[in-house]
């Protein structure tokens, strides 16, 4: 039997096959975790490898652990080419990924002319705060609502953030642990333990009738004040908690009663409705945060009681649910006194919102569509659906500033225009005046990829790589970031068309990236780039260092 | 000799305004001398018409016998009243009318009435004339606080921790869950506060600490400390119950061992798998199921900690007949290809009277069965009453398979002559449910001779 060159090329190729599919999964990972405090060796840590999620998880290993050594160090052996995502885990550290940063990670990339073997996992110690919350009497205030704020860059920018919130125990006990170090504010809203069991105060029918108590009778009807770390009811005498790693900080929080205030809702829900949420809140570093401990009862003219609120400025929101049209949104500003006196400052109505989305350059029938108004940190205020005919479902917007975008599986904004609004960049001012919108959206975001090196030419791992669009004041939410990987890599994806400035810059830790002035010293050396759409963008860049 | 008709008028006067100034002097003094001497007798005054009292106490603690400040004191009356003890502990009502009331006394840190005791609370005060001073007893909660390491003394941290109490149940023994489960904080510290005085176990896990995907087989080993009862065993009998007495505070540090855990996987066969749930337990009823997933309608994953385990498989069909299926297994590898066959269990109550109810009788509720599970692994259950009103049979259909003591609940009128199940006397013998369909219980009802 004789053997045809093309038989025999073809088992040639598949042998080679074999050969190659064996070499694929011959590759190392190792390394050494340490201590990113003192850089000292930690051992008996479990270090996980899996897939990355954008990798392909048929030719690559699965998850495998590892547990370091006692000089810290760990090995994986017969680990397929491919990009995985490390974390680490130990008793008295965080759960953490791979150089971690304000969300982002490298990946470890596995290959031919990788260098895989020696990488240094800094894992950061937990930190904890914990502390007992008491009344004036000493007494522990049980279920007292705990918020804990982080004041660290958050979308690029540095501002108290919300990270958590938990409740006091019976013994007026709290804890927030595994925190990462920084500096906190700790805010308590509760209620006095004795005032459960007070009767109803329904001061709201006769209100000589609510405090009238007998002589040398106890006043039941008081509440806490929001109050801030370690005492105090003033956000400017907020007392902030810097929390060094492995640190377990003690917060003791003093609260104090004071008189407490009812009142009704002045607004009814409107005829034929169902029901109307109706809320209490607060604004705390910005954010806004529910009156719990206050007392609501629903009336049955739908209007609702509120009972037990402490004095303070609040927002009073009637909201009716999506599902009866026109939805109906309402917020009032109100001062509560503590003589039982509501004064109804400012009464806001939202703004009726209507429009259209066109789909361009794209041959199919718009899916599902939703734009999305934020005031720059993510939190959604108001969301607008689209209808199968690509009308906008009616909504409403209060006035002022908004950053809108878009959630699509098929396009991206390639032009927003309002009537009734002013829009400069990703941003839309709107008044009282109905404001009726046309959200063009096309297939024209791009990629930017390539390998940041050193001035040597060295790749560099876990460097901060920031596109910062023209004029970024009015674009916040088409900045685009990613972290490189072991490799140097990295990718920034769905990069809409347009001006930017492109760096690199190693040890950015909390380092305000969307903040222009921070940024403007590397621009210099950053590479200026114009986005069209449709173009995918090679670019590798040299690192610069936040510390130089 | 005959007294002037003047004079007789002028003694009657110098009576009557002596009196007046015998009683004005009473009215004045008694309730300031008493008022100087807390804790004496009571004070008396007349506003109106009607007399009013002033009840006066002291809160104590009841075993340092120490004074209890800003503690609540409430009586009820046709308007609630509450007032604050001082710093003395003591407290005061004025203006109290003649009544019968209650005395409720509140303080973090002690006992309340429904906490497992009656400390606080006094049943009845007569006020009146006779009324003094009262003395109310508040008890000290006890705490149990404890550490949870690893074996090689490590805090663990985020291990949920939960804190069983015994109740006797017609005589059986039963282990119940005193508090929602707590966790260890960074430091591996725990606290049940609030408690009264009793027995209790205490068991912390399952704590999974692995980071990989649990579901992926081969070369994983991940590590898991599964639920351990107090002072570090597997399973709850073999626990040391905590004694605490009042007031007292307990430490429980105990070291969780760890194992590693296996792949079961498997299907369901009858029943409804569309309705269905599964649950993986131990011997002793914990769960010990470190994840668990779902594939398809039949099919499940989960891993499993080391050991003896029994999946119990549930379902509800659309016609609301229960259905019912168990496996058990011993875990020490990865198992696959379980079949855990689901079947309908239902038993039938047929109630018999001795005689016929009386027309007001018709409505009353028929017996009620308690099903008090002698296997720590099946829950306890009892009968569903659904039929019409004076049909008194029904049946008993969420139901386990296992061994239950039963208790018959009946309205006094009537009393279980017998209790039968086959030929199994259920008054003095337990009833046996297994696979492969049931019988009928029989109950016999004897009306009460007065």
């Amino acid at each position: 039997m004789s053997c045809s060159p093309r038989r025999v090329f073809l088992i040639t190729i598949f042998l080679l096959g074999i050969s190659t599919a064996a070499l694929a999964s011959d590759f190392q990972v190792a390394g050494m975790v340490v201590n990113a405090i003192d850089g000292s060796p930690v051992a008996r840590c479990q270090v996980l490898i899996k897939p990355d999620p954008f990798g392909d998880p048929r030719t690559m290993s699965k998850p495998m652990t590892v547990i370091t050594a006692e000089d810290g160090r760990f090995l994986f052996s017969g680990v397929a080419e491919g990009k995985y995502t490390m974390i680490a885990r130990r008793n008295g550290f965080r759960v953490q990924p791979l150089n971690e940063n304000e969300g982002l990670t490298s990946a470890v990339v596995v290959g031919p002319g990788k260098d895989s073997q020696n990488i240094i996992f800094r894992v950061q110690p937990s930190a904890s705060i914990t502390g007992r919350v008491e009344d004036e009497f000493g007494d522990p205030v049980a279920n007292a609502q705990v918020s804990i704020f982080r004041r660290a860059p958050l979308q690029g920018k540095t501002i108290a953030y919300p990270r958590g919130r938990t409740a006091a125990n019976d013994e007026g006990v709290y804890h927030f642990y595994r925190q990462p170090p920084g500096e906190y504010f700790l805010v308590v809203v509760g209620r006095p333990w004795y005032t459960q069991f007070a009767p109803y105060h329904n001061s709201l029918n006769d209100d000589s009738s609510a405090r009238k108590l007998e002589d040398g009778d106890a006043d039941l009807d008081v509440a806490f004040p929001l109050t801030y770390y370690p005492g105090t009811v003033d956000v400017a005498n907020a007392m902030p908690v810097r929390l060094h790693p492995g640190e377990r900080f003690v917060a003791d929080i003093k609260l104090n009663s004071v008189p407490a205030s009812h009142f009704a809702t002045a607004k009814p829900a409107p005829e034929g409705s169902s029901r109307v949420e109706q809320s209490l809140a607060t604004t705390v570093f910005s954010v806004e945060m529910n009156m719990d401990p206050a007392l609501r009862i629903m009336r049955n003219d739908k209007t609702t009681d509120f009972t037990g609120v402490p004095p303070g400025h609040y927002i009073l929101r009637h909201i009716r649910p999506a599902t009866e049209t026109p939805s109906d949104e309402m917020q009032q500003e109100i001062d509560v006194s503590s003589a039982n006196r509501v004064e109804f400052r400012k009464t806001t109505e939202g703004t009726p919102v209507t429009g259209k989305i066109v789909l361009e350059g794209i041959d199919e029938p718009l899916r599902e569509t939703m734009i999305n108004f934020d005031k720059g940190d993510g939190h959604i205020l108001a969301q607008a659906h689209s209808t199968p005919n690509g009308e906008l479902a009616p909504f409403k917007l209060f006035p002022g500033q908004y950053f809108y975008s878009a959630i699509s599986k098929q396009a991206v904004i390639k032009s927003f225009q309002a009537s009734g609004a002013k829009v400069i960049g990703r941003t839309i001012e709107v008044g009282t005046s109905p404001v009726s919108l046309t959200v063009t959206m096309a297939d024209v975001a791009v990629v930017i990829e390539g390998t940041v090196r050193s001035r040597d030419g060295k790749p560099i791992c876990g460097a901060l790589v920031v596109a910062i669009p023209e004029d970024p004041e009015h674009n916040h939410n088409i900045f685009r970031r990613d972290q490189t990987d072991t490799d140097g890599a990295y990718m920034l994806k769905v990069v809409m068309p347009g001006k930017y400035m492109l760096v690199a810059i190693e040890d950015a830790g909390d380092l305000e990236w969307s903040n222009v002035d921070v940024m403007r010293r590397f621009f210099a050396r950053g590479e200026s780039i114009q986005v069209l759409p449709g173009s995918d963008i090679t670019a590798n860049i040299v690192a610069q260092s936040a510390k130089e | 000799m005959a007294i002037p008709r003047a004079f007789t008028y002028v003694r009657l006067s110098l009576r009557l305004l002596f009196f007046a100034v015998f009683l004005l002097a009473a009215i004045l003094v008694w309730p300031q001398t008493f008022d100087r001497i807390p804790g004496n007798s009571p004070s008396f005054a007349r506003v109106s018409d009607s007399p009013i009292y002033t009840l006066q106490g002291t809160v104590l603690n009841s075993v340092t016998n120490q004074p209890v400040g800003h503690a609540l004191v409430q009586v009820f009356g046709q308007t609630p009243r509450n007032v604050f003890s001082d710093s003395g502990g003591h407290f005061q009502f004025p203006n109290l009318p003649q009544m019968q009331t209650t005395i409720n006394v509140i303080k973090p840190g002690f006992l309340q009435e429904g906490k497992g005791d009656t400390g606080g609370k006094i049943a009845q005060i007569n006020v009146g004339p006779q009324i003094s001073p009262v003395i109310v007893k508040l008890i000290p909660e006890a705490e149990i606080r404890g550490k949870i390491t690893d074996k090689a003394g490590e805090p663990l941290d985020g291990v949920p921790v939960n804190l069983y109490f015994f109740l006797d149940q017609n005589g059986v023994q039963k282990k119940h869950l005193y508090r929602p489960t707590t966790q260890t904080d960074d430091a591996g510290e725990f606290q049940f506060t609030g408690l009264p005085g009793g027995d209790y176990l205490l068991a912390a896990g399952p704590s999974w600490k692995d980071l990989s995907d649990p579901y992926a087989p081969g070369s994983l080993t991940p590590f898991v400390y599964p639920q351990s009862f107090f002072p570090g065993v597997q399973k709850a009998e073999a626990g040391t119950v905590i004694h605490i007495s009042t007031a007292q505070h307990a430490r429980a540090n105990f070291a969780l061992p760890s194992g590693r855990t296996f792949a079961v996987s498997g299907s369901l066969v009858g029943g409804s798998p569309r309705n269905s749930f599964l649950q993986f337990v131990n011997t002793s009823g914990q769960e010990i199921s470190i994840v668990q997933r779902r594939e398809g309608l039949e099919g499940f994953r989960a891993r499993l900690s080391a050991g003896p385990a029994l999946i119990k498989a549930h379902s509800t069909d659309q016609q609301g007949n229960h259905f019912y299926g168990q496996s058990e297994v011993d875990v020490s590898s990865d198992l696959r290809g379980l079949r855990i066959a689901m079947e309908q269990v239902e038993i039938p109550v047929i109630v018999q009277r001795e005689s016929s109810p009386a027309p007001n009788e018709e409505r009353d509720a028929p017996p009620s069965l308690n099903l008090i599970s002698l296997d720590p692994a099946h829950p306890d259950t009892s009968s569903q009453v659904t039929g019409e009103p004076g049909n008194w049979n029904h049946s008993i259909n969420n139901i386990e398979f296992g061994r239950y003591r039963v208790q018959v609940n009946v309205t006094p009128q009537w009393y279980a002559e017998s209790v039968t199940y086959g030929g199994v006397n259920l008054i003095s013998e337990p009833l046996v449910v297994g696979p492969g369909g049931s019988q009928s219980i029989q109950i016999r009802l004897v009306r009460r001779t007065k």
